[in-house]
């Protein structure tokens, strides 16, 4: 990322020592502690980035100039296993700041550590678009101004996508990863599977394979550009504006899609043809709106409301009234819900999926603490959870999940594996949605949750206090 | 308690989604001692396809064959010989269900219920009875004199009854 001119970012953390990322190389400070560099002891009145979990029952608070809840150049969050980030998209900074293990480089700063690290990388120049966190690998999806137009759609593939992406048909996007890549999950070519020596015949050897610097993702086409890119556990799936998805990382259980007979690991991007326009065209009958995977399994929603999934289903996830181990590729989920309500968004979690209709309500299928009360831990089919309305938004996590409201409101449940992430203060499973909270509210303010991301072992949400 | 416990050693994997996380492994050690458990032996190591399959080679035709070396060859790991009266069921009571979100709402207290993250990334492992235990040593550990041991635990054992 240092090809782009580097200004410089800066933050205050709780001991009032202001670090300044500037122009080198490596852009990044760490600290010995994250604790201390992400704690401070009030909140202020403004747009902050509010964490809990980990370990903890207090909520730690993170603020900077930079963070701004509203508007084109909001704050973004991420979490993965272990680790998270937060891309700042100030005027006159711009950075993506890391915390966490960083074991195999997920922080993207130029090192990896065996302890909790602290850092940050320079992102001045680049609109990002969004973050995504696996379990130990991140992407970074920035619109990159670019003079050039965009080359023509080839005459004769008559390509031409409805509607939904036309809008963003000029948009250029470029897609970094970095992080854990041995089964492939960064997209870059390298995996465990790569790692080979002859002896006597080729054989795979043992070695670890990470990359701790951001480093560009390049799909065959150099003029389809990423619009969405998701992470799994352990794999990632990206949607392009030529209306395709890829897919790369662990694929044992069907994670990537590619087929009924394939469940290897792909490495580099590699087109999911069952449910990418390039290969099925109108048969697909509409592009797909949006994409969600936390774990190992993922979701598509056509915009003509149409459900697929694929990966592992063996809670019954997969929203058909039955268990199926591994789906290989793309099925289509026939409408699993009353016809009277369409889907608006989805939601992947481990081992149980979130449906959110128009009218924004919220079905749960699968296995856990899934809202529906102590007594009904597993459905086969979608269940419409009790108390949950004008949701706008769900999110989900391999066995918990998060839904805030059109007024900013913001619910958890699901399993607490006492690490204190379902954000209540403290280590106990939640069967109900229960809402959370935050200590500035009780103190008379108001609290809006923007939004949020679900780590395993904590989470992060943007949020505005007034 | 000898008596009816018998010194047994087991065989513990501390696995690789586990074992990316440093400071986890150093609190699971540390619980592995408050519960009484002698550490013999302990190495770090990093598997190819092929060393996956050599120890996991009786389940192979299995569906999920595959996904375990798959996952067993993603990172480094940690095994480690347990010695405990009663060593084997201990510690397999100790990590708890082989699933950790079931763990986590039936067995909260469990290992693989703090630690673990999926069905296939359940991050622990305990040799399920004497002679597999031996064998998963004897695999992970070939210096490691498990006849020796047998008859140093039985000397033991007389010693004390």
């Amino acid at each position: 990322m240092q090809q782009y001119g580097l200004d410089h970012l800066h933050f205050t953390d709780q001991t009032g020592i202001m670090w300044m990322l500037s122009r080198s190389a490596a852009a990044y400070r760490t600290a010995a502690s994250l604790r201390r560099q992400l704690h401070v002891s009030a909140f202020r009145e403004k747009a902050v980035v509010v964490q809990w979990g980990y370990g903890e029952r207090d909520y730690n608070v993170f603020e900077s100039s930079s963070v701004q809840t509203q508007g084109d150049r909001k704050t973004l969050v991420a979490a993965g296993a272990s680790h998270r980030l937060i891309a700042l998209r100030g005027e006159d900074e711009a950075g993506l700041i890391g915390a966490g293990m960083n074991f195999s480089g997920q922080l993207g700063i130029g090192k990896r550590d065996d302890l909790e690290a602290f850092g940050a990388v320079d992102t001045s120049g680049m609109n990002v678009l969004q973050i995504a966190c696996g379990r130990e690998h991140s992407m970074l999806l920035a619109q990159i101004d670019d003079e050039l137009q965009a080359a023509p759609t080839p005459a004769g593939t008559s390509a031409s996508i409805p509607s939904a992406t036309q809008e963003t048909k000029t948009l250029k996007t470029a897609l970094f990863a970095f992080g854990n890549s041995m089964y492939g999950q960064l997209g870059l070519g390298a995996s465990k599977d790569t790692l080979t020596k002859m002896k006597g015949e080729e054989e795979q050897v043992a070695g670890f394979v990470y990359e701790p610097s951001p480093t560009l993702v390049q799909l065959e086409d150099p003029n389809e550009n990423v619009l969405q890119v998701v992470c799994g556990l352990d794999h990632t799936v990206l949607r392009t504006d030529q209306g395709n998805l890829y897919s790369m990382g662990w694929g044992a259980d069907g994670q990537l899609g590619l087929g009924p007979t394939s469940s290897s690991d792909r490495a580099y991007p590699t087109l999911i043809e069952r449910l990418s326009w390039s290969k099925q065209g109108q048969e697909l009958g509409s592009p797909i709106k949006t994409i969600s995977s936390s774990t190992d399994f993922t979701l598509a929603l056509l915009e003509n409301n149409d459900l697929w999934i694929w990966g592992n289903a063996e809670y019954g996830q997969c929203m058909v009234n039955k268990k199926i181990d591994r789906i290989l590729e793309p099925m289509h989920v026939p409408h699993p819900i009353p016809q009277s309500e369409k889907i608006a968004s989805v939601a992947a979690g481990g081992t149980f999926a979130l449906l959110l209709t128009d009218a924004g309500e919220v079905y749960t299928c699968g296995y856990g603490a899934l809202g529906l009360g102590p007594d009904s831990t597993h459905v086969l089919m979608p269940q419409k959870i009790p108390g949950l309305s004008n949701i706008k938004k769900v999110v989900a996590s391999t066995d918990y999940a998060a839904a805030i409201t059109d007024t900013g409101k913001m619910y958890t449940w699901g399993s607490c594996g006492k690490t204190g992430r379902l954000g209540h203060g403290d280590f106990g499973n939640l069967f109900e949605p229960k809402r959370m909270v935050l200590p500035e509210e009780k103190n008379g303010k108001r609290v809006e949750f923007i939004d949020v991301a679900l780590g395993m072992d904590g989470s992060l949400a943007l949020i505005d206090v007034e | 308690m000898a008596q009816r416990h018998p010194l047994q050693i087991t065989l513990a994997l501390i696995k690789p989604d586990l074992s990316a996380n440093g400071p986890k492994v150093l609190k699971v050690l540390k619980h592995i001692e408050e519960n009484q458990f002698r550490i013999l032996a302990h190495r770090r190591l990093l598997w190819s396809k092929l060393d996956a399959e050599a120890f996991y080679g009786e389940h192979r035709g299995k569906f999920f064959f595959e996904r375990l070396c798959g996952y067993m060859t993603s990172g480094h790991f940690h095994a480690l010989i347990l010695e405990k009266p009663g060593a084997i069921t201990d510690w397999r009571a100790l990590i708890g269900p082989t699933h950790p979100p079931r763990a986590r709402l039936n067995a909260p207290d469990t290992l693989r219920s703090l630690y673990g993250m999926t069905d296939t990334r359940n991050s622990f492992h305990g040799s399920d009875a004497i002679d597999t235990a031996l064998k998963e040593i004897s695999f992970f550990f070939p210096d490691f004199d498990t006849s020796g041991w047998k008859e140093e635990s039985i000397r033991a054992h007389d010693d004390k009854a």
